[in-house]
């Protein structure tokens, strides 16, 4: 059945908290895991944002939801692609960014740089942008 | 062909619903087949049937029923992005004690599910957002 799977690539690219795309996104991914495909999230211009370490929204009267990110291998989305342009261009390296340990304890979140990241996109059957 | 249509942005603020509508109506038009548009974020409020647009610009809410009457089109409301946006079918309006409910009768109210379900059944989806 597995070649049956679609690979589902979830494009983040916006800041968490300010819009609700970011919060809004996350909901399509952990109920989109229901039907078990082959999921990859990725987190690209302020987007990258959303996995910054030590985000305190509750001055906002918004919740932190970057801990569900925790859950997603959970959910077999077992890579969160950090575009590292858009790290970098924040100001930011890996080590600011939270992490989401697999059953394994390996990292989920991986840095891609944006070549790599365009032909994984190639390789997508369908890519949804937040 | 068979499309797959996410509408991201409210109607009259954004051109996203006005630039699926036009995608969708090509698209039927040209012989393929539109299964599902499904509105999230505040894309729900194209449901609401208590828009009253003044006579001589469209009517979004009302081009969207007549499209999907026409050509059998799926469209669906985000049950957690319309509730708390005050979209209401006559379900939610009891359950909730509102005294109105606001939800054109051609819009189903769905699980965001429902949209990833038909990302894997069509074979293009396309996302119409800011």
């Amino acid at each position: 059945m597995d070649s049956l799977k679609k690979r589902i690539m979830y494009v983040n690219r916006r800041a968490p908290y300010g819009t609700v795309y970011a919060l809004e996104a996350l909901d399509v991914i952990l109920a989109g895991a229901v039907f078990e495909q082959e999921v990859s999230v990725v987190f690209l211009d302020d987007g990258v944002y959303q996995l910054r370490r030590g985000q305190n929204p509750s001055v906002l009267n918004m919740k932190d939801f970057s801990k569900t990110f925790g859950a997603l291998p959970d959910f077999d989305v077992m890579y969160l692609y950090v575009e590292e342009e858009s790290l970098v261009q924040r100001g930011m390296t890996a080590r600011d960014l939270i992490e989401v340990p697999r059953e394994d304890d390996t990292d989920a979140v991986t840095l891609i740089s944006s070549t790599d990241l365009s032909s994984l996109m190639d390789q997508q059957d369908v890519v949804l942008q937040f | 062909m068979k499309f797959n249509i996410l509408v991201n942005e409210g109607p009259y603020t954004h051109q996203a619903s006005d630039s699926a509508y036009q995608f969708a109506k090509a698209a039927v038009n040209a012989g393929h087949e539109v299964i599902r548009v499904f509105f999230y974020h505040d894309g729900v409020y194209n449901a609401n049937r208590l828009s009253a647009p003044s006579v001589d610009d469209r009517d979004v809410v009302n081009q969207w029923v007549r499209l999907a009457d026409e050509h059998e089109i799926d469209l669906a409301v985000c049950v957690t992005a319309s509730l708390k946006r005050g979209i209401l079918s006559d379900q939610s309006a009891l359950r909730y004690g509102k005294n109105v409910d606001n939800i054109e009768k051609k819009f189903q109210v769905a699980g965001v599910g429902y949209f990833v379900e038909g990302s894997i059944i069509a074979d293009r989806t396309i996302v119409f957002g800011d």
